[in-house]
């Protein structure tokens, strides 16, 4: 599963919201995680030039204008941990 | 993750040291340096958080915020910190530059990433802004990182940090000094939970998200060509409602208008039906009615009159003319005499005033009268008197035959008797004459309209039925002069709106891919709204649990059975008994526990696995806290723990309790220079106990 980097949102049960409202709402979980990818991505820059074509490529793509994938996935060796279960 | 190195050059004190953290195991996860006050173990937190984070550690570095710093030497920026954080024999030596490298290791399979940071001086020891350098390297060869073409380096490795290690938000959880729980635990409950679970949440950068897209959809649909949705929506709708109109219109008038004929048909068919039933005149019978009425109130009027003469003039008249003169003479003679007492009766005060003025008028008689002649003379003056009035006039009667009656009445019956002389036999005859006519024309009136009342249901039957249907063709002609007059004009409105409808939809289809992606974005941003509003008091429940269990395992008082947070962030202590023990008074060091459990829960809840780095944590607390702290942060299977302590903070039983768990120990030495200067060495492998 791949993760957007927001904790709200990864958590067990705030995952399955996610994809409760993206059902409703007609909209791809990746293309939240994609947008969340994107605004991770330009943590901590000072310019945001760029954001908004990469945005718009997700939205492209969602609306099924375009069929390129629009955020690679950087994957790492930090991708993913485990979170503690609820004691 | 842990870390595996920290290599400081020129950095503060250090002008060059190497520590080598072993992998964090199950039973031996923490690490404890040990150095003096002053001798350098803030400086290790520093260079870890300048390491990642740069520029954008400023705000996080405990010095910057400490309230022991004098302000003299708080570092006012950056450049400031920087400046003083170059070692101070680096220039002498002809090395204008300070450096940290951070090595951090998976624990699971071993990758490693390395991140170099490097400052460079002037000889001066000004800070160089724009010749910062940062590198990341990654893998077992130490490979650069690929930087994507068009981005900036510094950018990307900040973004790199952020998302797989830790962002800056989240680092005052995970490193942190004794300051900063202090001053964590001075802010109101609802405050530290606030701050904690917004981080940690990532609430911030769902809220970037949000406000990029909605800058993003501004900028599109400003660029979409056209008017506004809103504007669009409401042409559609009036045009929608015209076209709505105008076939409801046409549709009611292609109903009613073809009802009016047969209507007016029938109408004149009726007009024609009641003209030959009433004769030709509809208006006849309510004629006849009309006559006839006059005809016998004239009728009962000669009647009264005939009755009147038949009973009283009638016999007056029949008497004969010579009675009733003979009467009307003698009334006459009656009133003459009547009038001849009346006015001999007037005169008999002058009598009594001539015997008076006789007796006592001038000249006196002489000798005057004796009584017996004044009798006498009354007397012969009386009877002198009364001769005057007699005989009585020969037109008077010489007695009344009829005494009740006065002059008036007198005077009413001659002139009645009169009347009845001069009543024609003619007039009655002529009374007669009309009387006979009129009970003819009233007779054939009568027959008339008896004849007419056998067609006279049917006549109003055609009249109601006339009436309703001109009623209705009343009705329906207005209508269809309104309905033609909205035809009309909304063709006209139609023929305005129409085009203008299709010339804003064709610009709008050419403009939909973009409106489309506008529509997406705000509708990700309401999604957005929504999953955050759902998600945050489950995350808040996750919050609270950890905190429970966090604050239970190290504050010494059980008073506490959980911590509970609402949704409005509201912190309650709930004891034993259900109560809300906030109220009661709790000492610095119990706020502090409550400051660590919230550190411990968000170290817990996150996905981020660092380790945990704590410079001097426990100051301020008592002995049974700081083995309840120690043992509970220490108590981290697999991650690793860095405590770095003063002398007089882990020592002794405090030490005991973790002795089983160091995996590796550091001690900080330090060698004065003079002048306020030194230089510290790192000793593996050692600790103050050594």
């Amino acid at each position: 599963m791949r993760r957007t980097g927001i904790a709200l949102l990864n958590e067990g049960e705030g995952r399955e919201l996610l994809k409760k409202r993206c059902r409703e709402a007609g909209i791809s979980v990746t293309t939240i995680e994609d947008l969340i990818r994107i605004e991770l991505q330009n943590v901590g820059r000072g310019r945001r030039a760029g954001i908004f074509e990469r945005i718009d490529e997700v939205l492209e793509q969602e609306a099924g204008f375009s069929s390129e994938p629009s955020v690679p996935e950087q994957r790492s060796m930090f991708d993913v941990y485990p979170n503690h279960p609820a004691p | 993750m842990y870390i595996q190195t920290i290599q400081l050059r020129n950095w503060k004190a250090y002008a060059s040291a190497t520590l080598e953290f072993p992998k964090p195991g199950k039973k031996k996860n923490v690490v404890l340096v040990g150095a003096k006050n002053g001798y350098g173990k803030t400086s290790l937190l520093e260079a870890v958080l300048l390491c990642l984070y740069g520029k954008e550690a400023i705000g996080l570095l405990p010095r910057l915020s400490s309230d022991n710093v004098s302000d003299d030497k708080r570092p006012q920026s950056y450049d400031d910190f920087l400046e003083r954080a170059l070692h101070i024999q680096a220039t002498q030596y002809g090395q204008a530059s300070a450096s940290v490298s951070l090595t951090l290791a998976d624990e699971d399979d071993g990758d490693v990433v390395r991140i170099f940071r490097e400052w460079h001086f002037t000889g001066g020891g000004k800070h160089r802004r724009g010749e910062e350098e940062v590198r990341i390297y990654q893998g077992p060869e130490g490979e650069p990182l690929h930087i994507p073409r068009n981005e900036d380096r510094e950018e990307f490795y900040a973004s790199y940090i952020a998302q797989n290690i830790l962002p800056p938000s989240l680092a005052p959880f995970f490193f942190f000094d004794g300051e900063q729980v202090q001053r964590l635990a001075q802010r109101e409950l609802s405050e530290q939970v606030k701050q904690g679970i917004e981080g940690i949440l990532g609430l911030g950068t769902v809220k970037d998200l949000q406000k990029d897209l909605r800058t993003y959809a501004t900028n599109h649909k400003s660029s979409a060509r056209g008017m506004g949705d809103d504007k669009l929506k409401q042409l559609q709708l009036e045009v929608q409602a015209i076209e709505i109109r105008l076939s409801n219109n046409e549709k009611e008038l292609a109903h009613l208008a073809p009802q009016l004929e047969p209507i007016r048909r029938r109408r004149d068919e009726l007009v024609r039906e009641l003209k030959a039933a009433t004769g030709g005149n509809a208006a006849t019978t309510e004629e006849l009615y009309r006559k006839l009425n006059e005809d016998q109130r004239e009728r009962d009027r000669l009647r009264e009159r005939l009755e009147r003469l038949l009973c009283g003039d009638l016999a007056l008249a029949l008497v004969g003319r010579p009675l009733r003169t003979l009467l009307g003479r003698r009334l006459t003679a009656e009133e003459e005499r009547s009038q001849w007492e009346v006015s001999k009766a007037q005169s008999s005060d002058k009598l009594v005033r001539l015997a008076n003025a006789l007796k006592s008028g001038t000249p006196p008689i002489e000798p005057p009268l004796t009584k017996e002649q004044a009798e006498r003379l009354d007397e012969r003056l009386q009877i002198a008197w009364e001769s005057l009035w007699h005989p009585a006039p020969t037109s008077c009667a010489a007695e009344y035959r009829h005494p009740y009656m006065g002059t008036q009445e007198r005077h009413g019956v001659r002139q009645r008797l009169e009347a009845v002389d001069r009543l024609a036999v003619g007039e009655l005859e002529e009374l007669l004459d009309k009387l006979g006519n009129l009970e003819k024309s009233i007779r054939t009136m009568q027959s008339r309209i008896s004849s007419l009342r056998e067609v006279g249901d049917k006549a109003q039957q055609m009249t109601d039925e006339m009436k309703h249907l001109s009623d209705r063709e009343k009705e329906i002609d207005l209508r269809v002069r309104d309905l033609q007059r909205e035809i009309t004009a909304d063709k006209g409105l139609h023929a305005q709106k129409r085009p203008a409808l299709l010339k804003e939809l064709d610009q709008k289809q050419r403009s939909r891919p973009e409106l489309v992606k506008v529509a997406l974005a705000e509708k990700i941003i309401d999604l957005l709204d929504k999953t955050v509003e759902d998600a945050y008091p489950r995350n808040v429940e996750a919050i609270a649990s950890w905190m429970s269990e966090a604050y239970r395992e190290m504050a010494h008082k059980k008073q506490v059975r959980e911590i509970k947070i609402d949704g409005d962030l509201n912190v309650q202590l709930v004891g034993e008994r259900g109560r809300d023990l906030r109220s009661f008074d709790s000492s610095a060091g119990e706020s502090q526990i409550f400051a660590l459990s919230l550190i411990a829960a968000i170290a817990n809840v996150v996905r981020f696995s660092v380790p945990i780095i704590m410079d001097t944590p426990l100051a301020r607390l008592d002995v049974e806290h700081r083995l309840k702290v120690l043992d509970y942060f220490t108590d981290r299977a697999g991650e690793q723990v860095i405590l770095l302590s003063q002398p007089t903070e882990v020592h002794g039983q405090y030490l005991d309790k973790i002795r089983s768990r160091l995996s590796a120990r550091f001690l900080i030495e330090h060698e004065e220079l003079g002048d306020g200067l030194g230089l510290n060495r790192v000793r593996p492998d050692c600790y103050f106990e050594a």
